[in-house]
């Protein structure tokens, strides 16, 4: 496929290496000639100097060519300007970032009409996760899948963890040995039938929710392994879990014996991102201080939020923190504008005991770097919801969507199962998988189904399938008319 | 450096090379060589093969290159590339001696055309052919087409490419560099196949025409006659091989354009009208200074003029005419031939016409602000000002040029006493063009210099073709660094 880029700022750059990866072919537009020299440098692209929204710029990175155009350049007018040149020349797919929230909501513009088939605004899917994370301590990631009907969570191994006790097969052993109703649980790739009642004893309680729970990957440090059943796990491990909604709280009561909510969430930034947050945890009674270093905007933030905190001061500074109430029962989500500053105070908000803080970090490079430090519980990229909104694109028609995870490598492929195809009618145990690729779960008509190793396989199923890299290929040719 | 990757990849053209000889083996049977010819070059592509599947099979593993191990792979690849070459020159006793066949194949590799043999109508065809054939390899780079028949290489493939093409500025007609490497060498068989069969018709057999189209557009120079073109005395096959010689001194990325259908696209790019300009006021000022002087029909000075001053600039290196014989005049405007060039992104060597032009529109605006300090001039090229980098880098490499011909002209005159020898062989290696003047002109050849001054000459082939830079890295001690 060929994609044209518009924008090598941060979020055009990440997405021409993962897309160069998949061996796309790409073409960046950028105005800024060393931008364009430094990215021409790292990836096997080719670069073309001048304004995404002047149309003789376009045809020279010939725009009629391209099968998708991505605009994310800072300006919201040139996105769309662009996008609306692409679909004037043809191109059939366009997606425009949108900043300005106002676009977004606005009817007096229809965007499908202008060719502007997908409007991505890093705002307010940042926003919506952060405000997850902070409504269910422990929830260091939530991706939601099939339209908010199932929930990929990760969470991390701390000390007192059940999950220490053993391995998998272990856990679910011990689990039904003290219920003995069910013998098997979620993380083993066959199991029986189960029909618990929904009253159950305790521990049947939790035998049940882990026949409910599949473990999709995991991670130890930055090598990632599949948590099979014999898997034992190490203190820092984190885990990608496939989860209902209705028991993740349940999952992280088991996931972290003694859990209790946050006493404070202390918000340093009060920008568009901020000040959304906020705003959110307001409407769901949160507590939330909020520090903004600007005091004109420290006090525009201070008119539209009735409950919350506003604080005019600076997250670097220690006393401010203090004051603020960032200790050992407070999360702490950093996302001024400032990465440097983020991490800082991340980094400080760590040293006064936080036991949850999260930086917001556009620039890629970046990320390793921190992951290294071992400080941060979490780091916000804005362009990851983004590319997950593009990739859909790039997969294809026999792919519905595909979402990558924050953290793990791999993918989340949405993929169904048309009449005939080669799997309907099998019990997932009977299924060849390509290479490690594991089902997440399964959607059928309105209800998800834990793919246990016994549950059949049919028609018009909708599956989330787990594949590594390597393999997202030989899933999609299986899926592949 | 990462030495596996970098060998990985040398043992893959390695193979590659040696089903080359394997193939040349095959013409010594079809033309019914002598035994030794045929033996020898069976053996050569054995042991290149053989060479190549060895190394290819203990450097196993994820190939993934650094900026740095790409130009080691060009660097030692076709350092390896030119010695195992020279085997089929050894096995079958056509050159006994190690330096001159090595002289040999990396003066066909690097398109130089600069050889050592004196009677090639005494050399079997299988031989020949592989001669030819170096020249094919060395156009559009050896490593430039793995670049294009592997799937694997991605980023790394661009620095190949970057370390392997000539000129300043790499133009990329497709996104990925791999589809743009096929397309180039496309181009490239294309107008070596077209130039065949138009010498054909010509006359020649499909053995000399093949030899000669491979010479042509790899800008090599080797003939498959002791006279050079000049043997066929044909003014069709001297016209045929000059629009060639032109074409393969052109950026091929404006061959390809035109071949889809828009020549137009030569007169829009400014190094072409430059490449254009050059090439026609050489030349008209040649016959204004031999005819009568040297010819007395003006015919035969326009014929002569015309294809000497084109196999010069594109330093491709055949001959019709001993040019030595020429007036003063005309010897030193081809050697200022010579350093020009060709284009960036042609098979052709020297400093390329770009380079030249932007160092001479810098001069332009050096004077300009001279006389007007107040001045805001930008060198342009066309239309487009140039990035203040790009003029520094090319300065910097035409600074670089001349240093080093002017050092290689001092060493050699420790080889030869004959100053126009020794500086005009420099210059005819460094360029990638191959006759010079006096000891090395248009009927002589390189056997007489001494050992010592081939392998030296052969280091200066290397260092025109892959511009100086790619081989001069490798000789820094950082390069080695972890």
């Amino acid at each position: 496929m060929r994609i044209l880029i518009i924008g090598a700022g941060n979020a055009g750059r990440h997405l021409a290496g993962k897309l160069c990866d998949m061996s796309h072919e790409v073409v960046v537009v950028d105005r800024d000639q060393e931008r364009l020299a430094l990215l021409e440098a790292q990836l096997d692209i080719l670069t073309v100097r001048g304004s995404g929204s002047s149309p003789d710029v376009l045809e020279r990175a010939e725009l009629a060519k391209a099968n998708l155009l991505i605009a994310v350049t800072n300006s919201d007018e040139v996105n769309l300007l662009a996008c609306i040149c692409a679909h004037e020349a043809g191109v059939p797919n366009t997606v425009a970032r949108i900043v300005n929230p106002a676009l977004m909501e606005s009817p007096l513009l229809d965007y499908k009409r202008l060719g502007v088939d997908c409007l991505v605004s890093q705002n307010q899917e940042a926003a919506d996760e952060l405000f997850e994370i902070l409504k269910n301590p422990g929830l260091l990631e939530s991706v939601w899948l099939l339209d908010g009907r199932a929930l990929i969570a990760r969470v991390q191994v701390r000390p007192g963890s059940p999950l220490l006790n053993g391995t998998l097969a272990d856990l679910s052993v011990a689990h039904a040995a003290a219920d003995e109703t069910t013998p098997d649980s979620g993380a083993a790739s066959s199991s029986e039938p189960r029909q618990v009642p929904a009253e159950a004893a305790p521990h049947g309680a939790v035998a049940n929710l882990m026949a409910r729970v599949r473990f999709i990957t995991a991670l130890r440090g930055d090598v990632s392994f599949l948590p099979r059943g014999d898997a034992r796990f190490e203190v820092g491990d984190d885990l990608y879990v496939a989860v209902l909604p209705g028991d993740l709280s349940r999952f992280l009561d088991w996931m972290y014996p003694g859990r209790h909510a946050f006493g404070k969430s202390v918000i340093a930034g009060g920008g568009g991102l901020g000040l959304n947050l906020a705003r959110r945890l307001e409407t769901a009674s949160i507590p939330a201080v909020l520090l903004e270093r600007d005091a004109a905007r420290a006090g525009e933030c201070s008119d539209v939020l009735h409950k919350t905190l506003v604080l005019n001061g600076d997250a670097s500074d220690q006393e401010m923190m203090v004051n603020a109430g960032v200790g050992p029962n407070t999360a702490f989500v950093a996302i001024t504008g400032d990465e440097e500053l983020n991490i800082i105070s991340c980094m400080l908000a760590h040293k006064l005991g936080a036991p949850l803080t999260v930086a917001l970090v556009s620039k890629p490079e970046y990320v390793p770097v921190i992951r290294s430090l071992g400080l941060l519980s979490r780091v916000v990229s804005p362009h990851l919801s983004m590319t997950n909104a593009i990739l859909h694109y790039v997969r294809g028609k026999h792919i519905r969507a595909a979402t990558w995870l924050h953290k793990a490598p791999g993918e989340l492929l949405h993929v169904v199962v048309r009449e005939g195809h080669r799997w309907a009618g099998k019990p997932i145990s009977g299924l060849k998988m390509p290479g490690e690729c594991l089902i997440a779960t399964v959607l059928r008509g309105d209800t998800i189904h834990v793919p246990t190793g016994d549950l059949t396989v049919e028609e018009g199923d909708q599956l989330v399938i787990f594949a590594l890299p390597a393999d997202v290929g030989r899933v999609q040719s299986l899926f592949k008319r | 450096m990462n030495l596996r990757p970098v060998l990985h990849l040398i043992s893959i053209m390695l193979a590659v090379l040696g089903l080359a000889i394997g193939l040349c083996a095959g013409i010594a049977w079809l033309y019914a060589d002598p035994w030794q010819a045929r033996i020898g070059m069976l053996a050569a592509s054995g042991i290149v093969l053989a060479t190549g599947i060895l190394l290819f099979v203990l450097t196993r593993g994820p190939v993934d290159l650094s900026r740095r191990d790409g130009f080691g792979i060009v660097t030692f690849g076709w350092l390896a590339a030119a010695i195992l070459g020279s085997l089929p020159f050894m096995l079958t006793g056509v050159i006994t001696d190690p330096a001159a066949a090595l002289f040999e194949t990396m003066s066909g590799f690097t398109t130089t055309g600069a050889s050592v043999l004196s009677d090639l109508e005494a050399v079997p065809r299988g031989v020949m052919f592989w001669r030819a054939m170096t020249h094919f390899f060395g156009g559009m780079g050896v490593l430039v087409l793995c670049v294009a028949i592997l799937p694997f290489l991605g980023v790394g493939g661009m620095q190949i490419y970057r370390a392997e093409m000539p000129g300043p500025s790499k133009d990329r007609l497709t996104p990925r560099i791999a589809t743009t490497a096929k397309l180039l060498w496309g181009v490239y068989v294309f107008l070596c196949v077209a130039e065949a069969a138009l010498l054909r018709l010509g006359g020649m057999d499909w053995f000399d025409a093949f030899c000669h189209a491979f010479a042509t557009m790899a800008t090599g120079g080797f003939s498959t006659r002791t006279a050079s073109v000049a043997a066929y005395n044909s003014a069709y096959i001297e016209s045929v091989i000059i629009v060639f010689m032109f074409l393969a001194g052109t950026n091929f990325a404006l061959n390809y354009r035109a071949l889809l259908g828009r020549p137009l696209c030569y007169f829009r790019d400014p190094e072409f009208r430059f490449y254009l300009g050059a090439w026609l006021t050489a030349t008209v000022v040649i016959i204004l200074n031999i005819y009568r002087t040297v010819y007395p029909s003006f015919g035969q000075a326009v014929r002569a003029a015309f294809f000497q001053s084109t196999s010069i600039m594109t330093t491709t290196g055949f001959c019709t005419e001993d040019f030595d014989l020429w007036p003063g005049g005309s010897k030193v405007i081809l050697v200022l031939l010579m350093f020009i060039g060709g284009c960036a992104g042609s098979t052709g060597g020297g400093m390329k016409n770009i380079r030249v032009l932007v160092v001479l529109k810098k001069v332009v605006r050096e004077i300009t602000l001279f006389m007007q300090p107040q001045a805001v001039v930008k060198v342009k090229i066309g239309r487009e000002p140039v990035p203040q980098e790009v003029i520094s880098h090319i300065s910097a490499f035409f600074i670089l040029f001349v240093l080093v011909f002017a050092g290689g002209s001092l060493v050699m005159t420790l080889f030869t006493p004959d100053l126009q020898t020794a500086v005009t062989s420099v210059i005819a290696t460094l360029g990638n063009i191959g006759p010079g003047l006096g000891g090395v002109g248009a009927v002589q050849n390189y056997s007489a210099i001494p050992t010592g001054g081939k392998l030296f000459l052969t280091l200066f082939m290397l260092l025109g073709r892959l511009e100086l830079y790619t081989v001069l890295i490798v000789l820094l001690p950082g390069f080695w660094k972890k």
